[in-house]
């Protein structure tokens, strides 16, 4: 009699924790389907992420779902809005040498020049479309490599190469100006670096001390080895950055008041931040305004 | 996206005459992926400040709006837990636990955390980002100090928190390191699109940051370029 009923109970505790469960799995069924709903409707998860326990950690997780497709949707708008400043940037840095193209061959069209002064203007008619050429040429490297299609692609190479490759470039320009490059003596090393892009990136900051120092002055590029890193400065005793503009001049077409005269896209360093970072180095700067700037370029030792 | 909003804030010590007030009327917000240096001079409530915003203290007056969650108006057990999914910390003196390996000291958060999978995947790409995949097995009494900072971002890292606090990361570290544990800072911080606050002594660090924030006095005097 008595196993009986120790038998019957024992099998109603037994369903009675089964319909326990069940309910406890529907109701979390319930709670997980609400916040899914949620995420789909775009309505904030009410589900406190507050709590211990799975469904307050899977609430968690909705929130940084919800989060990131937030983000996500905001990015893209920020990249229309960008789309269309790059469109009207381009027209307008494109404006000026343009319409001084058109004016020399109006010049030119006009028969009574005299043969020296058609030269003249013809080399002027050559200087500007060269900068046509050379904006359009930056602008298509700039919307390829945000776009990905050209693709950096970094292996341990030797920087020496690649260092002397983006002298090279500027040798001349810096001649002509009478300004002084040394390069201060460094061991043989390997960085993790694409020679071609990051040769791009060197040239640039060279071109840009040669570009805003005085004739005469001097400009230095050293190695200082670290640990994971290593840097590349260049350290020029030009015209400087005032200290509120450092942090914008790698922005996109970012041009400086002071150096509106002088020729420039505005593309130059936001381009050499983005070859770095597809390199996964990066870029700083420190300047005193009227004495000059040092460009730092951080590139990985190598990959583990 | 706004992550972080601060209004209001005032942190009042002691009471009557012996009161301090280490912070009075703070006011800022960061957005999602933004790398802010803190910067001011000993006393001036720096710590104080990234203390409140970490939950660690609990502001006098004031709203810190975290994720849309209030801080200040948490019960202590949810502080706790909000704490431990939302905030990564990196301590000046490293904090790492000295009987544990590496691997181990990275995953302890997610372990905390119960109901929770740790993601050994993850675990294992940051390790790589900074470096450190090859010493996983080493105990912290076998690394540097570089190393050893090192696995304390990469443990902050680990429970994917909203934000990351660091209190002065590298100043135990030389200038060499320095550079390093910053370089590593800023880029797992576009990786993983954290928003980071770092106090710092060293000006040339708080530069190179996407944003300034100077104090004094309890108050924030004045901002550096802002990036828009």
């Amino acid at each position: 009699m008595n196993e009986t009923a120790a038998v019957i109970l024992c099998c109603a505790v037994c369903l009675g924790l089964v319909w326990y469960y069940r309910e406890k799995s529907k109701r979390q069924y319930r709670q997980i389907e609400c916040m899914l709903d949620e995420i789909l409707n775009e309505r904030p998860v009410s589900q406190s992420d507050l709590e211990e326990g799975e469904i307050a950690e899977l609430s968690h997780k909705a929130r940084r779902i919800q989060e990131k497709l937030n983000l996500e949707v905001q990015s893209a708008r920020k990249e229309k809005e960008q789309v269309k400043s790059l469109i009207s940037n381009m027209s307008h840095q494109l404006k000026t040498p343009l319409s001084n193209v058109m004016m020399y061959q109006e010049i030119l069209e006009s028969s009574s020049l005299e043969e020296e002064q058609r030269k003249k203007f013809l080399e002027k008619l050559k200087t500007q479309s060269e900068k046509i050429d050379w904006i359009l040429q930056s602008l298509f490297k700039m919307v390829n490599l945000e776009n990905g299609v050209i693709r950096v692609q970094p292996e341990e190479k030797n920087i020496k190469a690649t260092l002397s490759r983006a002298l090279s470039g500027v040798y001349e320009k810096a001649q002509r100006r009478n300004i002084k490059i040394t390069t201060e003596e460094f061991p043989d090393s390997t960085l993790y670096h694409d020679p071609r892009w990051t040769a791009e990136v060197l040239g640039n900051l060279l071109e840009n001390a040669v570009k805003y120092t005085d004739p005469g002055g001097r400009i230095v590029v050293r190695l200082v080895p670290y640990e994971l890193y290593s840097k590349l400065e260049i350290i020029d005793n030009g015209r400087g950055i005032a200290k509120e503009e450092l942090s914008c001049i790698f922005q996109r077409f970012y041009r400086s008041n002071d150096v509106r005269n002088l020729e420039g896209s505005g593309i130059g360093l936001y381009l050499s931040r983005l070859i770095l970072e597809k390199e996964k180095g990066y870029l700083t700067v420190e300047s005193e305004y009227g004495r000059g700037s040092c460009f730092q370029v951080f590139l990985q030792n190598c990959k583990n | 996206m706004k992550i972080l909003e601060v209004k209001n804030v005032e942190k009042i010590y002691g009471t009557g005459e012996t009161a301090v007030k280490a912070l009075r009327r703070v006011n800022f917000s960061a957005k999602q992926g933004e790398f802010i240096a803190l910067v001011g001079q000993s006393g001036s409530g720096k710590s104080t400040l990234l203390n409140l915003i970490g939950g660690l203290d609990i502001p006098s007056k004031g709203e810190i709006y975290i994720r849309d969650h209030n801080v200040a108006a948490l019960k202590k057990k949810e502080l706790t837990i909000f704490r431990r999914r939302n905030i990564g910390f990196v301590f000046q003196n490293y904090s790492l636990m000295p009987v544990m390996n590496v691997y181990d000291n990275v995953a302890l958060p997610v372990t905390f955390d119960r109901g929770r999978r740790v993601d050994h995947q993850y675990i294992e790409d940051i390790l790589k980002e900074l470096g450190l995949w090859k010493k996983r097995t080493k105990y912290p009494a076998e690394l540097s100090g570089g190393e050893q900072q090192r696995v304390a971002i990469a443990r902050a890292l680990a429970n994917k928190p909203a934000i990351l606090l660091a209190d002065e990361p590298t100043g135990n570290l030389d200038s060499v390191t320095t550079q390093d544990v910053m370089g590593l800072l800023k880029a797992s911080g576009e990786k993983y699109h954290q928003t980071i606050l770092m106090v710092t002594h060293n000006e040339a660090l708080a530069q190179s940051c996407d944003r300034v924030l100077c104090m004094k006095d309890g108050q924030l005097s004045g901002e550096e370029g802002t990036l828009s």
